[in-house]
């Protein structure tokens, strides 16, 4: 088989969430990563066999609105039923998602953050920074935790405004049709940067940094040597002599870190 | 290093005389103990000793253990350490936090081996939401992935890792699964753990007979077998058995254990999973392994 075993499981997890896709496997003449013989395996399935949770969907979309809440809120009010999320599991975000062995959150959020805007991409963040995920590549990088993000102004007064409308059982309540008041923090024309920090527990806190901590900090987003840390820093105005300093703060700050693959 | 730890200058056929005979336990995994009805273990232990000679603790380790596992390990009863979250045939997954976090839960319950289903424990990165399980692909080059990483573990814990064929309704490859296993014991010079209803599943799923391949299969690499109820379901014509832990231990299950049980002379263990139901209602089944296995050492 010229396929490989792993890329023939994304296919069957891919299949077992998405009836549409099934349909696609047994109606094209080739679907791109399958060889003739892993086609024909995927086709000798009972179609049956692929809808035997019909929870499945439902129950992980449960599991990713319980970390977008306030986003959900936002497109049940803008957009439509929450149930209607569920397409996700249909997207491309999900396929390339499952494929590229990705995270399912991250994913959701990405694909969310078209309806659900600003407080989208904020929740999305929040998911970025839970995970702590391994940064990749040698050099130094922004440390796992840690996620500057770019927000027009006022919205993490409205996220804050939205979660404590919602209280517990966000979800359930919306499910029921709960609206969101009509006095919301409004958005600005100006942008914000902040940083978001996981700790620990899963508790994260966020705070203000200027757009130049904010710009050095997304540029280590891919790992780079002190030099090239340094001229960022003299590119976004620091002075020449200066700029060890504002890299070595960022160190002894724990805001980056050195991996060596 | 504990005496039963792996000893890396050793076949496995040699070493498994280092395993311990644990006998006929029980199982559970964390908040399994909550479920309405669900066995007490320690109370069991004591109204049926036979039953209850060790524990296997299934894991996740981002949970840990649970009140109930704490309890157990409190007694200095034996365990095994059931992994619930790896992907032995993926690479990516052997990362460096979750195996500290493995080695510090094997320090503190000091199993006599690992084992765990070789499957699909979670597509992509562990984290929540991803999870599920499914079965392994059943090719030559997937046999060869899953040994790497039970070697893989194995050396990293010093602990035998025992390979549980999963259960499943959508098998893929061109390997019967009692062949993969068996390419599987061999690369990675271990032995198994073999779930009769698992393989009673596989067999009906496939459309083979309950106990096709295990004439042929290596059984002296099993070293330890599990029993469970299933239920039979069916959907739009396409019938199948979910693996849901009942009393109800379905006929083709007992009848691969009383076909291998004759024929596995390294078996140290059997379970049966029923670690939600009434202790009452486990006992017959429990008692119908002891007599299956009756002339077998695990249950002297």
């Amino acid at each position: 088989m010229g396929t490989a075993h792993t890329t023939l499981q994304r296919f069957v997890v891919r299949m077992l969430f998405d009836p549409q896709f099934v349909d696609r496997v047994h109606q094209e003449d080739q679907i791109p990563g399958l060889d003739v013989e892993a086609l024909a395996w995927l086709r000798a399935v009972p179609r049956q066999a692929w809808s035997t949770d019909p929870y499945r969907r439902s129950r992980s979309l449960q599991a990713l609105l319980e970390e977008f809440p306030v986003s959900a809120a936002v497109w049940t009010t803008e957009v439509g039923d929450l149930r209607k999320l569920d397409a996700f599991f249909s997207s491309n975000a999900f396929h390339i998602c499952i494929h590229e062995r990705g995270s399912l959150a991250l994913s959701f959020g990405n694909w969310l953050v078209a309806s659900a805007g600003p407080i989208g991409t904020l929740e999305t963040a929040f998911a970025r920074a839970r995970r702590f995920t391994p940064p990749q590549g040698q050099g130094w990088v922004l440390a796992p935790g840690h996620e500057p993000v770019a927000l027009p102004v006022g919205t993490v007064r409205r996220y804050l405004a939205i979660r404590e409308h919602l209280g517990g059982d966000a979800i359930g309540k919306l499910l029921k049709g709960l609206d969101l008041p009509s006095n919301l923090p409004a958005l600005g024309e100006q942008t914000e940067h902040l940083l978001i920090e996981g700790g620990a527990s899963s508790e994260l806190s966020i705070g203000h940094i200027g757009q130049a901590l904010y710009d050095l900090l997304n540029g280590a987003r891919h790992a780079k040597t002190i030099v090239q840390l340094q001229q960022l820093a003299i590119s976004l105005g620091a002075e020449p002599d200066e700029a060890d300093t504002v890299v070595q703060d960022l160190i002894d700050e724990e805001l980056i870190l050195e991996i060596a693959s | 290093m504990r005496l039963t730890g792996y000893r890396a200058h050793m076949s496995f056929l040699e070493r498994v005389n280092d395993l311990p005979v644990l006998g006929l336990g029980m199982s559970t995994e964390y908040g399994a103990g909550d479920s309405k009805g669900a066995l007490d273990l320690l109370a069991h232990k004591r109204e049926h000793p036979q039953f209850a000679r060790f524990l296997e603790l299934g894991i996740e380790t981002v949970k840990g253990i649970d009140t109930h596992a704490e309890a157990w390990l409190s007694t200095g009863s034996p365990t095994t350490y059931h992994f619930l979250d790896v992907n032995l045939d993926e690479k990516e997954d052997f990362d460096a936090i979750w195996l500290a976090q493995v080695r510090a839960l094997v320090r503190k319950i000091k199993p006599a081996w690992m084992c765990g289903d070789a499957g699909l424990w979670h597509f992509g990165r562990r984290e929540r939401g991803h999870m599920l399980l499914l079965p392994p692909i059943l090719t030559d080059e997937s046999a060869s992935a899953l040994a790497d990483g039970i070697v893989a573990l194995r050396e990293a814990t010093g602990l035998e890792v025992l390979p549980e064929n999963p259960p499943g309704h959508v098998f893929l490859g061109d390997l019967h699964l009692l062949d993969f296993f068996a390419r599987v014991c061999e690369r990675a010079d271990t032995g198994m753990l073999l779930d009769c209803a698992h393989l009673a599943i596989y067999q009906r799923t496939m459309g083979y007979e309950p106990t096709t391949g295990i004439a042929d299969f290596p059984t002296d690499r099993i070293i330890e077998t599990h029993i469970a109820g299933g239920t039979e379901k069916s959907l739009n014509g396409f019938h199948w058995v979910e693996d849901d832990h009942t009393v109800d231990v379905l006929p083709d299950t007992w009848q691969v254990l009383e076909t291998i049980a004759p024929r596995v002379p390294n078996l140290k263990a059997a379970v049966f999973e029923c670690e939600r139901n009434p202790a009452a209602y486990c006992i017959p089944g429990f008692k119908r392994i002891q007599e299956t296995l009756s002339d077998h050492p695990v249950v002297q």
